[in-house]
């Protein structure tokens, strides 16, 4: 099943979109034109650090961009979305596990296929309300467009007030939905304990 | 012989690689129109029609000044005269009756005559035949419009079906790899005798494959129908390809209104009415200009003659006119009456029913266009649901994919599930593409039925 599992693996750097970027000070900015700056900036950051196809990378650049790319990715919103009312009905060590769990798969997953992150992106709309922003995407890669938009919200992270992904809409389809109702399914089918089981199994690859 | 061998052989290959190069173009939809109506032979035949038009009001205009202006010439040789009479002079020779011809005399004779007409009041007969003209010229250059708008929206059909075969080819690509992936696990899993493995499902995915591979080479065969049409209608050499300047296929941004927009567009824009008014407007002139000849025509007219012949005295005496030798003109007023009433009544009758024949075509040609336009808006709405419809099928597909892929990423899913939900979701892909392009053309075919123009809606101006 390695094809299925690749497949997957791809589709999910699609998930994880084109633009992922780390929690600096800019990011605390909340004007509409300044998060397309950071945006781009980011993008041009990731794409610089890729340098041209074929590049082979050391580990250390590898945890690099495994850094930039996930970087402000909002776990624990997203994990907690994912497993809805089970959620707060866990103690906080199986809250804490879960979300370590969740991130580790997610982070791996996204150096699965790097060329994805060489695609030209194209700014559709950027809209804010209050302490929410939604940022929609075009990412263009070989003639293929797939569309993708973040839901960002502004919260404190690491003691700073800043922009945090807590979505990714790629090709239509809702990232923390789509896990929601994968692990709403596990739970209904084989209980929660078989869901952290089957999490620990893949995250342990 | 060796080194000659391989040099030939070299230099064979580099002249077959120069002369199988092609230069890609890439063509904007306006680019291609342009060209396409540019190389139309049927344009240039609809394009002699005006000229012949416009030709005609030169013909009846000209009728209005100096309508007939003849002038002649005649010349020849003639023997010269003699007299017996010693006591008449050459200028009185007519008074000899036994005046004759010498035969040893021979001279030139000379004889020009001009003669010229010009109408001054004809009840405007002429003025209304030159206003026919000009509407009749009117009613040509609409018909022409008519064709260049049925051709533009063949064009822009043949465009939007390349962008259409691109897409779907890059589909096909897309799915070509992945089913091979997809055999080629499944084949694995065969020999290792995996527990999930289900034989039934490997029968049905290979099923697939070979249908899936005859609706490939549909594609592709109408892929290269489409490039050998586009180098046809662009005349392109072998050593150019042209391509579509737009990679990917987007519905039109135009909203689809309401009806009475349409109709109220089409009876006022349409190139058929106006070339049918203009022919109702032909018609009633005409049917002016042929009442006009039964009344009299009042002309002014002009004649002036002169002959000369050197070896044949003139005469002096005025009442003596000497045809070899005379100079005379003459103008003033002339009033001109067919008296033929029964031709003239017919052929005003005949006018009468040309001008009620075109006014009954027009209502014929509204009726029909109310027609034309029910079922271009009815298509137009039903590819809009389909569209809308297909877009909603394609997410749910998308998200049941993705659904499978995260079942098998977590070791839980089904490969029958994943399989069914990857052709699902590419049947829908291709479905989309083809739906907008249906829209596409059914909104073309609306605008061009209304007599809107046909490219804004394609380039957001709508």
């Amino acid at each position: 099943m390695k094809f299925f599992k690749n497949y997957f693996r791809i589709s999910l750097i699609v998930l994880l979109g084109i633009l992922f970027v780390q929690p600096v000070d800019g990011w605390a900015q909340r004007d509409v034109s300044d998060i397309k700056q950071l945006f781009e900036e980011r993008d041009r950051e990731i794409k610089a650090l890729l340098g041209p196809k074929g590049t082979e990378y050391t580990d250390e650049q590898r945890e690099k961009l495994k850094n930039i790319i996930n970087g402000n990715i909002d776990y624990g919103e997203m994990a907690q979305f994912a497993l809805g009312d089970t959620y707060d009905e866990l103690s906080a060590d199986k809250q804490n596990e879960f979300v370590d769990l969740f991130s580790t798969i997610i982070r791996d997953q996204s150096l699965n296929k790097l060329d994805i992150y060489r695609a030209k992106v194209t700014y559709e709309d950027i809209t804010v309300e209050g302490d929410s922003a939604f940022v929609s995407t075009i990412a263009e890669m070989d003639k293929v467009r797939t569309p993708v938009g973040y839901e960002l919200e502004y919260e404190e992270k690491n003691g700073t007030q800043q922009w945090v992904v807590t979505d990714m809409i790629i090709d239509d389809v809702s990232t923390a939905g789509s896990y929601q109702r994968q692990f709403q399914r596990i739970i209904r089918k084989k209980g929660f304990d078989s869901l952290m089981e089957t999490l620990r199994k893949r995250a342990a690859r | 012989m060796k080194k000659t061998t391989f040099v030939l052989v070299l230099l064979l290959f580099f002249c077959s690689y120069g002369t199988f190069a092609q230069d890609t173009v890439r063509v904007s939809m306006q680019e291609f129109i342009e060209r396409g109506i540019e190389n139309a032979s049927q344009l240039d035949y609809e394009q002699q029609k005006i000229h012949l038009a416009e030709n005609q009001i030169d013909q009846v205009n000209a009728k209005r000044y100096l309508p007939s202006f003849e002038f002649s010439t005649q010349h020849g040789v003639v023997p010269g005269v003699v007299s017996q009479r010693d006591d008449l002079s050459e200028d009185e020779y007519y008074l000899d009756p036994n005046l004759k011809n010498d035969w040893e005399d021979w001279a030139v004779f000379t004889r020009a005559e001009v003669s010229a007409a010009q109408p001054l009041f004809t009840w405007g007969a002429l003025s209304n035949a030159v206003k026919a003209a000009k509407s009749a010229a009117v009613a040509a250059k609409e018909q022409f419009e008519q064709q260049k708008s049925d051709l533009e929206v063949r064009l822009i059909e043949l465009y939007q079906s390349h962008i259409l075969t691109n897409e779907i080819m890059r589909l096909l690509e897309e799915a070509t790899n992945t089913i091979k992936d997809i055999e080629k696990q499944l084949e694995e899993k065969q020999e290792e005798g995996a527990e999930d493995f289900d034989e039934s499902d490997f029968f049905k995915f290979r099923i697939f494959k070979s249908e899936f591979a005859s609706r490939a080479a549909e594609v592709r065969e109408s892929a290269q129908m489409t490039r050998r049409i586009w180098n046809y209608v662009l005349q392109a050499g072998e050593d150019t390809l042209f391509i579509p300047e737009e990679s990917f296929l987007d519905p039109v941004t135009g909203e689809l209104r309401e009806f009475d927009y349409y109709r109220m567009n089409a009876v006022s824009n349409r190139s058929e009415i106006k070339a049918i008014e203009a022919g109702m407007n032909a018609a009633e002139y005409g049917l002016e200009a042929e009442k006009s000849r039964n009344y009299p025509a009042l002309v002014l007219g002009m004649s002036g003659s002169f002959a000369n012949t050197p070896n044949r005295p003139r005469q002096s005496n005025p009442f003596i006119i000497n045809n070899a030798n005379y100079l005379s003109a003459s103008f003033g007023l002339i009033i001109r009456q067919n008296l033929d009433f029964l031709s003239m009544n017919a052929n005003v009758e005949r006018r009468q029913l040309q001008y009620r024949q075109t006014k009954y075509l027009r209502e014929a040609a509204v009726d029909g266009i109310e027609l034309e336009l029910n079922e271009a808006y009815k298509n137009a709405s039903l590819s809009k649901t389909k569209v809308e419809n297909t877009d909603e099928a394609l997410l749910i597909s998308k998200k049941w994919l993705r659904q499978e892929q995260l079942d098998y990423d977590f070791d839980i899913g089904n490969t029958k599930d994943l399989i069914d939900a990857m052709k699902k979701e590419l049947e829908l892909r291709v479905q989309k593409r083809r739906d907008i392009y249906d829209f596409n053309t059914d909104m073309l075919e609306l605008h061009r039925k209304s007599g809107l123009p046909l490219t804004p809606i394609f380039n957001n101006e709508d």
